[in-house]
């Protein structure tokens, strides 16, 4: 097990140091001159100087790309291009919103998703287990910016119950909760559905299994069994899953934050990408794929260590 | 009889099922692949046939009757340059399949050929190409797309190209993994004794081999292939207006959103009743190409 933490720990470091070395070659790779792209077609000439030099574009690319990962080891992530303030505060002014939309979603899938899940397989092909795996399809299946314009078109537009736009603030934690519900909702939904599935289709297995044969020849009662002796192992898979889980927020954020206009990592992403604003855009991205792989780190771990079969399995 | 042996017998009688019923006859046993099979032949025909089949020219403008909410004549209503909304979807089918069918096969193929080199191969070539596959896995697929796209003009070959790069690394690991099941296989070992070359094994007697579960995720990722370019195009870095996608009318929705829901509902229904009939069919397919396999692999 300790050779395969660190295993993983040092292929997550590897990635992490390739994720950043392409991001930080990626304007470079493609034909073109950044700077061009930057400042668009009608820059004049000294002023494209002005910047070529001022962002170290003159030195050869792989002391560029060096440039680039000895800062980040400092926690530099360059200037921002527009409003020259470093690229790493805007970065964790950002962060803060994004990871309360995405704790508040997870949160909500769980506790909405599993439940689910667990009715479906108290009672398989039931009509109501087969009402609730359509449910879960659908929501699996649209894509997090409809959800997202439904709610607002729906609460916000329609029924007027929520203001749509901005995040609140972190001192009035009332009102930021109400402002984050829309957005947390929106990233939810694909969530509740998949969670729902996947604790139907694990509790299912679990249900045939011998040790819960024998509590039953044993007398205990249904809910016991389930509750209690089932749905703990059922979870496990859910764990596993939770690092994709990550990569899909993430996504989703860029459109839930643009949507509901709230300030964070996604619509950093969106804004910098549209203003051409390079050098937040890969700081941002690059934050985002950090989280990525952390996050499947994170999953991988905790499913090793709450499943030992998979450890046995493997020494 | 028991449990055991009537669990058997449904078994067995399943397999001679699977084994006498061609795929498709199967597939029309499941309402939900039937709802899957319709909504992909609508859709199909909209392709082909989309310019005969508009109400309304989808260019044509009608400034005086501009934003008009469902009518007789405009079962959608009209757009914010008074275009029919429901003729502007059905020509945007030609941008959600035009993109998603060949980046997902574009995938499918790099995704094929890197996979047979990696798993093939073995060693340190192998090691490479997992190591690269990692690293575009480290972004999540939408911010690859994102960040390529902030590089590229915005266009449909653009938009085909990077879907294709952000979906290729799943592909060549399920290809990958496949190689390595099949390639220590007594047959491919009697193939190689009897001096077929590693071309001829890898063409004849591997990749027939995992041609099922390729079909399948190439089934489950065209609706996600759909879902990003819409994102995109949503995003103003896709496809570009006046082409109609439904991205870029849920974006024109979404700006005029306090003044009429039409645009905004009707590409939301675009896109979730064909993103729905996709993976149900996917699903159905899955179920009966390879019944081990449950769950679904992507969210």
């Amino acid at each position: 097990m300790a050779y395969y933490i660190f295993k993983r720990l040092v292929m997550a470091l590897v990635v992490m140091l390739l994720a950043t070395v392409l991001l930080a070659s990626l304007a470079h790779l493609i034909p073109g001159d950044p700077v061009k792209l930057m400042l668009g077609p009608r820059a004049s000439e000294e002023m494209s100087a002005r910047v070529r030099t001022e962002m170290g574009l003159d030195d050869p690319i792989p002391v560029q790309v060096a440039n680039f990962v000895i800062g980040l080891l400092q926690g530099d992530l360059g200037r921002d291009f527009a409003t020259r303030s470093p690229v790493s505060n805007m970065i964790s002014a950002a962060l803060p919103h994004t990871v309360a939309l995405a704790v508040a979603s997870l949160g909500m899938a769980v506790l909405i998703g599993i439940p689910l899940g667990v009715i479906s397989a108290a009672r398989p092909s039931s009509w109501l287990d087969r009402t609730l795996g359509f449910l879960s399809v659908s929501l699996i299946t649209v894509p997090t910016y409809v959800s997202a314009l439904l709610l607002l078109l729906l609460f916000a537009v329609g029924l007027n119950l929520i203001s749509s736009i901005g995040a609140g603030d972190f001192s009035d934690p009332v009102g930021y909760g109400k402002q984050l519900l829309l957005p947390a909702t929106a990233l939810a939904l694909t969530w509740i559905g998949y969670l729902a599935r996947l604790v139907r289709t694990s509790l299912l297995e679990i249900l045939n299994q011998n040790y819960i044969r024998t509590a039953r020849a044993y007398g205990l009662r249904e809910r016991t069994i389930l509750f209690t002796y089932a749905l703990k192992n059922a979870l496990i898979p859910t764990v596993a899953v939770l690092g994709v889980g990550m990569g899909n927020l993430l996504g989703g954020a860029v459109f839930v934050e643009v949507i509901f206009t709230r300030p964070g990592l996604g619509s950093l992403i969106y804004r910098s990408i549209t203003q051409r604003n390079y050098p937040a855009a890969r700081g941002a991205i690059l934050v985002a794929a950090f989280l990525f792989v952390l996050a499947n780190l994170i999953a991988d771990m905790s499913y090793r260590y709450l499943d030992p079969r998979i450890r046995t399995w493997e020494s | 009889m028991s449990v055991e042996e009537t669990t058997m017998l449904a078994a067995i009688g399943d397999e001679s099922f699977a084994k006498r019923t061609p795929v498709i006859r199967q597939l029309l046993y499941r309402p939900s692949a039937v709802f899957g099979l319709a909504v992909i032949a609508v859709l199909v025909v909209l392709l082909a046939f989309g310019p005969l089949l508009v109400p309304h020219p989808h260019t044509a403008q009608m400034i005086s009757r501009r934003l008009e909410g469902p009518s007789a004549d405009h079962w959608l209503g009209t757009d914010h340059l008074g275009r029919d909304l429901l003729s502007r979807l059905m020509i945007g089918t030609r941008v959600a399949l035009g993109t998603a069918f060949p980046s997902v096969l574009a995938a499918l193929l790099s995704g094929l050929v890197i996979g047979l080199v990696a798993g093939y191969a073995g060693g340190w070539l192998d090691n490479l190409i997992l190591i690269a596959m990692d690293t575009l896995q480290a972004f999540p697929a939408l911010l690859l797309a994102l960040a390529l796209m902030a590089l590229l003009d915005p266009s449909i070959n653009n938009v085909i190209l990077v879907i294709a790069i952000a979906y290729t690394p799943g592909y060549a690991r399920v290809v990958r993994a496949q190689v390595l099941s099949v390639k220590e296989e007594q047959f491919i070992e009697v193939e190689r004794s009897l001096g077929a070359g590693h071309l001829r094994i890898a063409l004849v007697h591997i990749v027939p081999n995992m041609l099922p579960p390729l079909l399948i995720m190439l089934a489950m990722d065209l609706p996600s292939a759909i879902a990003t370019e819409a994102g995109l195009s949503f995003l103003g870095l896709g496809v570009r207006p006046p082409t109609p996608s439904w991205g870029t009318i849920l974006s024109d929705g979404f700006e005029r959103i306090r003044t009429t829901p039409w645009p905004v509902i009707g590409g939301s229904l675009a896109l979730m009743i064909t993103t729905l009939g996709f993976t149900l069919f996917g699903e159905a397919l899955r179920d009966i190409l390879d019944p081990r396999v449950s769950g679904s692999r992507r969210v």
